[in-house]
């Protein structure tokens, strides 16, 4: 719509996140360093999410399976390939589950759709979990991966990677096509939406990132144990980042994953327990009374200021 | 003849809703479908678009059957609806409205801005420019119906299915939309076949009117021939005392 504001804002986004990681790999402390990873790894979780979910309305609850497999697929290979390829590989595998349990899934919308990506996580996870018994295998560890700093530009090129591709979707063809299907099906496919199709590409494009990104988080935590690579409450997470922030455009997510994630630090130091029970409350409220998110509030906001 | 019913028959769990019709429609042509309440004159349309599929028969469009084709196909061959009980996109501009269609209808435009920008001389067409920022479901109906046109144009169909859009509205807005019908139909050199309660509507605009009961085509001809038509007065009217 407006070519030069948006070149503007990229180019201001893309020095600002320049500025902050050379200063974070400098001056920062590991705390930090480590911190900013996972602030990073979730704008990357949280932005994919929304590719699916806040552009076509079908509520995914299961992303932690492209997470997970990431993961999972990187140990299994890991000293067998490069990194690169490792990452690579869990990317691709990662798309390629989502467009292969896209079929199915797709036939059933509303809560149906959101019960069957929960089951199907779950059913991965048990599959890993037995599949990691037989071999005996307890928890994998891994030594001699890529360090933190490397670990954590990884995750910042995902996280603006996860931006741009959903800050350009959304400005799409693609991406009208989706919103078109959130908001009425059957319209929009009566107006030329193929949207079988639209719906399988949205999903494998959300399971892209977030398989690499559970492949470089393999680096960071330097273990694998399938109950916590696959545990929904990553899901539940993702959701709650970007429902918090907002769903419609790419800006929502990045300010929910800010919002949680610092907020997530704090509660760890004092009170860990009480984190997801926060979690909870917070997506309650703002389902409630902020359906729009933070991001739809601001924008309401700043077109009142301008009328 | 661009759109042939060939014999079709819908059945709902076992009930006909629609039996054995038949009926073709000139290029060019307004064409009339009138029929009371459950005569089956949705469920055609929801058959001829693609959202139904018949139980048996043939649909033709330009001489090849469309039996079987997925809804968006049946548009980008270059067929449009307009849905009774209105569907726009709600939380969508009337513009994103008409841009989707644009965008993803028979026209198949690449470019997300040239939509927007087709899309607004669309709604300009049809007096809907003042709102076009404004999201759908913040319209009145009568502009709701309006916005179902639009983007059913925007499509940029050969051949419009309307489907009682003057259905509720006063005198005067009857008035209007007839204009607005007779203008977009020489526009965009559309054939159209419209579906409407009564006649008197029909009567103005179309060469030729079927007329549905139960299911069935009871008579078909020009309208002044349908009116006469005892079978319709029948029909319509119950048995003369
Ligand atoms: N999806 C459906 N399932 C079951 N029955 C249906 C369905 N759609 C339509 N019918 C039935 O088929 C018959 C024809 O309905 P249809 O909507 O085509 O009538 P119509 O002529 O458009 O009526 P109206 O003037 O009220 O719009 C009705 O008896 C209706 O109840
Ligand atoms: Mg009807």
């Amino acid at each position: 719509m407006r070519p030069l504001h948006d070149v503007r804002i990229i180019i201001a986004a893309l020095v600002t996140t320049a500025a902050v990681v050379v200063g974070v790999l400098f001056f920062a402390s590991d705390y930090f360093i480590d911190f900013a990873t996972s602030l990073a790894m979730w704008i990357a979780l949280s932005e994919s999410w929304t590719l699916l979910s806040g552009m076509t309305g079908y509520v995914s609850l299961g992303h932690v399976v492209f997470f997970g497999l990431g993961g999972y697929l990187t140990v299994l290979t890991f000293g067998m390939l490069p990194i690169w390829a490792a990452l690579a590989l869990s990317g691709a595998c990662a798309t390629g589950l989502a467009v292969l349990v896209g079929f199915p899934c797709f036939r059933v919308r509303g809560p149906y759709f959101v019960i069957l990506t929960f089951g199907l996580s779950e059913f991965v996870k048990y599959i890993v979990v037995n599949v990691e018994a037989r071999a005996s295998k307890f928890g994998r560890l891994i030594f001699g991966g890529p360090d933190p700093n490397e670990v954590f530009l990884i995750m910042v090129g995902l996280a603006v990677a996860a931006f741009f591709l959903s800050y350009f979707i959304r400005r799409s063809r693609l991406g009208a096509g989706l919103r078109g299907i959130r908001e009425d099906e059957i319209a929009a496919e009566t107006t030329g939406v193929p949207v079988a199709r639209l719906k399988l590409i949205a999903f494998g494009l959300s399971a892209l990132i977030p398989g690499i990104a559970g492949g470089a988080f393999l680096f960071r935590s330097g273990y694998f144990e399938p109950i916590q690579a696959f545990n929904p409450s990553i899901s539940f997470s993702m959701i709650t980042m970007a429902v918090i922030g907002g769903t419609d455009d790419a800006y929502g997510p990045l300010i929910g994953a800010v919002a949680l994630v610092t907020l997530s630090e704090l509660l760890w130091a004092n009170a860990p327990e009480i984190y997801m029970t926060v979690l909870g409350l917070l997506l309650v409220v703002f389902v409630i009374w902020v359906p729009d998110g933070i991001e739809g509030r601001l924008r309401n906001w700043w077109k009142t200021q301008r009328a | 003849m661009i759109l042939e019913v060939d014999h079709v028959t819908k059945r709902f769990n076992g009930v006909a809703a629609v039996r054995g019709v038949s009926f073709s429609v000139p290029e060019g042509a307004i064409f009339g479908l009138m029929g009371a309440n459950g005569a089956g004159k949705t469920t055609i349309f929801s058959m001829i678009a693609g959202n139904e599929q018949p139980t048996s028969g043939d649909i033709r469009f330009q001489g090849s059957s469309i039996q079987g084709l997925r809804p968006w196909r049946i548009s980008r061959l270059g067929i449009a609806r307009t849905f009774q009980i209105v569907r726009p996109f709600p939380a969508l501009t009337c513009r994103e409205n008409v841009a989707l269609a644009v965008l993803y209808g028979a026209g198949q435009d690449s470019s997300p801005a040239r939509a927007m920008r087709v899309a607004g001389e669309i709604l300009n067409e049809v007096k809907l420019a003042t709102v076009a920022d404004e999201e759908a479901r913040r319209l009145t109906l009568v502009s709701r119906k309006r916005l179902e046109i639009a983007r059913a144009l925007g499509a940029r169909p050969k051949l419009l299915l309307l489907d009682e859009v003057l259905a509720g509205l006063t005198p005067m807005e009857v008035e209007a939309a007839v204009e607005l019908l007779r203008h977009i139909h020489r526009r965009y050199q559309l054939t159209i076949v419209m579906v409407e309660h009564v006649l008197r509507a029909l009567m103005r605009l179309c060469t030729e009117i079927a007329v549905l009961d139960h299911g069935e085509k009871i008579a078909e001809g020009s309208p002044q021939a349908v009116s006469a038509d005892p079978v319709v007065v029948k029909a319509y009217f119950g048995a003369p005392q």
